[in-house]
C-alpha cells in the first residue's frame, strides 16, 4: 500500500508571453502514495491548476515544460507522444474533475451521451453500452432520476448537480488516480460537503489515489491523508495532515494556518502581507523571502533545498521552525 | 423526437419563422407540383395575344412572346430553388469541415487556405461568377458550381472564427483530460458548437443564391429564355415597362422578393431556435 503511484520530479512550467517567460512552475517535487488522498492547497495563482493539468502531460498554450519529469506507475509519462497520451493515459489512469464543472461540459449535448462519449473513447464499446453505462454511473453519484437526467443538457442542471456530472463522466473508465481542481468550488457548503463524501466514498471503493487542489484547510484537514503546501510554483512543504495541523514546519505553513478564522483569535495580526512574487520576475534565494518573518541574509542569496524533517515529511527551507 | 417537437413548437410561437416556413413550403410544393399547378405549359406560346394583362383566364397575364407569366413563376421554382438550395449545400459542406480543420490546426496550412479564400472573396461575387460562368458555359450545373465557389469562403470563415473561439473553452480542454482524440473533438465536441453561425447565414444564403442566379439570368449570363426562371423572366418583359405593361416584369420580381423573404425570416428564426438557453 505504500507504494508510491504518482512521482513529480523538479517540474518547471513556463508561459512564454509578451513581455518575458512567466516562471509558473520552478521545479515541483511531489509524490503520493497508492491510496492516499493529497491535500494541495495554495494561494490563487500558485500554479495548482497548471500542476493539475501537467499531472495529465496536459499544458496549456504558450506553456512549455521546461524539464522535470513525471513517474506514473514507474513510467515517464512526458516521454510519451501526444497519440499515446490521449488513447491510454488521459481518462483512462489519471482523470481530471475540473472547478466549474459547467464550462467543462459540452452546452450542445446531454449529459448522458457525453459520459457514453468518454466511454466509449477509451473501451472501443458500442454506443448503446455506453448510454447505459451512463445512466448507471450517474445513479452512483447520487443523482435521482437517473435516466431522466441523462437526456438533459448542461445548463438545465444546478451547480452541485453539474459537479456530480462531471465526478460521473471522470469516473466511467475507473482510473486510478484522480486530480480533482478545486471541485468544490463555488458550492454551497452544504452541496460541497455532500461532494466531497462522495469523492472520498468512491476512492475508497476503489482504491484510487487523488489530489485534491483546494483553498479550504478545514476541509484538507478532515478528508486528505497528506497535505502540500505550494508556493510560487514550488512545494514548500508536504507532510502526513496530523503532523502538518500540530506542527508546521515552514514559516509559510505557519502564517498560512494563523490565517485560519480560529487562530486569528489568538493573533489578531497577520504577519505576512503582500502578494505572490510576479512570475516574470522571481526573486532570487527562497521565493518566500520578500514576506518571510524569519528571513535571513542566507535566504536571499540561496534557494533552499528539501529537508526531510520525519519520515513523510518535507520542508523547503533554510530556518524551518522547531516547536 | 423531443427536437423535432421543440423545433415545431418553438416555429408556431414565432411569427416571423412561421410566415418564412410557410413561404418555403409554398416553394416547395410549387416545385414539387408544378405540373398539377400551372394551368399551361410554361415553355410554349399559348395565345397569339401577347402582353395580355392579368385578366380571369391568365391570373399574371401573358408576356412578350405569348407565354402564361402564372405557370412560367410555378415552373421556375424549380429552377431557381434548386440552384439555390444545391449550391447551398454544396458550399455548407466544402466549408464547414475545412473551416474546422483550419481553425483547429492553424499553421501554415490554415494560413495558406485563409489567403486563398481572400482572394476569392476579394472579387466582387456578381462579376466573378459572371465570369465564372461565361467561361464554364451557362449550364445549370456551372451556376451551382459558380455559386458554391464563391459561398463556400463565407462558412469556412464562420466555422473557423468559431472553433478558434470555442477551442480555448474549458469543455474542449476537458474533453482533451479526458482522452478523446483529435477526430472526436472536431467533429462531435467543435462541429456541433460552431455550426450555429453557419446554418444561420446558409438560409439567408439560399435567398442570396437565388437572387445570384436571377441577376446572371437577367443580364443574359443564366437560364436562357424559354426556360422558366424568374431573372430571365424580368428581363424579357423590363423592355415594356416603359409602356405600361408592367405585369411581366412584376410577378416574377415580386416571387424572387418573397422567396428570399421567406429565407430570410427563417433564417432568423433558427438564430433563435439555435440558442439552447432560449428554448
Amino acid at each position: 500500500m505504500t507504494d508510491t503511484i504518482l512521482n513529480i520530479k523538479n517540474l518547471h512550467i513556463h508561459f512564454n508571453v509578451n513581455n518575458g517567460s512567466a516562471k509558473v512552475l520552478n521545479g515541483i517535487d511531489l509524490s503520493v502514495k497508492q491510496g492516499h488522498l493529497l491535500g494541495l492547497v495554495g494561494e490563487s495563482g500558485s500554479g495548482k491548476s497548471v500542476l493539475a493539468m501537467s499531472m495529465l502531460a496536459y499544458v496549456r498554450e504558450p506553456g512549455i515544460i521546461k524539464k522535470g519529469e513525471i513517474f506514473f506507475d514507474k513510467k515517464d509519462i512526458l516521454a510519451l507522444t501526444e497519440e499515446e497520451l490521449q488513447k491510454k493515459y488521459r481518462g483512462k489512469e489519471i482523470g481530471l474533475i475540473a472547478a466549474n464543472a459547467r464550462a467543462h461540459l459540452n452546452p450542445l449535448l446531454p449529459v448522458g451521451e457525453q459520459i457514453a462519449n468518454v466511454y466509449s473513447a477509451h473501451t472501443k464499446k458500442p454506443k448503446k453500452e455506453g448510454r447505459i453505462k451512463a445512466v448507471e454511473i450517474l445513479k452512483s453519484v447520487g443523482i435521482n432520476d437517473a435516466e431522466r437526467r441523462a437526456e438533459s443538457y448542461p445548463h438545465e442542471l444546478s451547480g452541485g448537480m453539474a459537479q456530480r456530472v462531471m465526478i460521473a463522466i471522470t469516473l466511467v473508465n475507473a482510473p486510478r488516480f484522480i486530480v480533482a481542481d478545486d471541485c468544490t468550488n463555488g458550492l454551497d457548503v452544504t452541496v460541497a460537503a455532500q461532494v466531497m463524501d462522495l469523492l472520498l466514498l468512491i476512492l475508497k471503493e476503489r482504491e484510487s489515489s487523488g489530489i485534491f487542489i483546494t483553498h479550504d484547510l478545514g476541509i484538507v484537514a478532515q478528508c486528505c491523508d497528506e497535505v502540500a503546501i505550494m508556493y510560487s510554483g514550488q512545494i514548500f512543504e508536504q507532510a502526513p495532515v496530523k503532523d502538518f495541523f500540530n506542527k508546521p514546519l515552514h514559516p509559510y505553513s505557519d502564517v498560512l494556518l494563523d490565517s485560519l478564522p480560529e487562530r486569528r483569535k489568538a493573533k489578531p495580526e497577520i504577519d505576512t502581507i503582500g502578494n505572490l512574487p510576479n512570475p516574470l520576475q522571481l526573486p532570487n534565494g527562497c521565493l518566500f523571502h520578500p514576506r518571510c518573518p524569519r528571513a535571513q541574509e542566507l535566504c536571499l542569496r540561496e534557494k533552499p533545498k528539501i529537508r526531510v524533517i520525519s519520515p513523510g515529511h518535507t520542508v523547503k527551507c533554510h530556518y524551518p521552525l522547531e516547536n | 423526437m423531443k427536437g423535432i417537437n421543440i423545433f415545431f413548437r418553438m416555429l408556431i410561437k414565432n411569427l416571423p419563422g412561421l410566415i418564412g416556413s410557410i413561404i418555403i413550403l409554398i416553394a416547395v410544393i410549387c416545385a414539387l407540383f408544378a405540373p398539377l399547378i400551372a394551368p399551361y405549359d410554361p415553355e410554349k406560346p399559348i395565345t397569339e395575344d401577347n402582353r395580355m394583362p392579368p385578366n380571369s383566364q391568365h391570373i399574371f397575364g401573358t408576356d412578350e412572346i405569348g407565354m402564361d407569366i402564372f405557370s412560367r413563376i410555378v415552373y421556375a421554382t424549380r429552377i431557381d430553388l434548386t440552384i439555390g438550395v444545391l449550391a447551398t449545400l454544396l458550399s455548407l459542406s466544402i466549408g464547414i469541415p475545412i473551416g474546422i480543420l483550419v481553425g483547429f490546426y492553424e499553421g501554415l496550412f490554415g494560413e495558406i487556405v485563409m489567403r486563398l479564400t481572400d482572394l476569392i472573396q476579394a472579387f466582387p461575387v456578381f462579376i466573378f461568377a459572371m465570369v465564372l460562368v461565361a467561361v464554364l458555359g451557362n449550364k445549370m450545373e456551372n451556376i451551382i458550381a459558380a455559386i458554391t465557389f464563391l459561398n463556400a469562403p463565407i462558412y469556412l470563415r464562420l466555422v473557423r472564427t468559431e472553433v478558434l473561439s470555442i477551442k480555448g473553452r474549458q469543455f474542449i480542454e476537458a474533453a482533451r483530460c479526458a482522452g478523446k482524440s483529435n477526430y472526436h473533438i472536431m467533429f462531435k465536441e467543435l462541429l456541433p458548437n460552431s455550426l450555429k453561425p453557419a446554418l444561420i447565414q446558409a438560409s439567408v444564403n439560399v435567398g442570396w443564391a437565388i437572387l445570384l442566379t436571377a441577376g446572371l439570368s437577367f443580364i443574359g449570363a443564366g437560364i436562357r429564355v424559354p426556360t422558366p426562371e424568374w431573372g430571365s423572366m424580368i428581363s424579357l418583359g423590363a423592355d415594356s415597362i416603359m409602356t405600361g405593361q408592367w405585369w411581366s416584369s412584376f410577378f416574377p420580381g415580386m416571387a424572387i422578393m418573397v422567396t428570399v423573404l421567406g429565407f430570410a425570416l427563417f433564417g432568423d428564426f433558427l438564430r433563435t431556435y439555435f440558442n439552447p438557453e432560449r428554448r
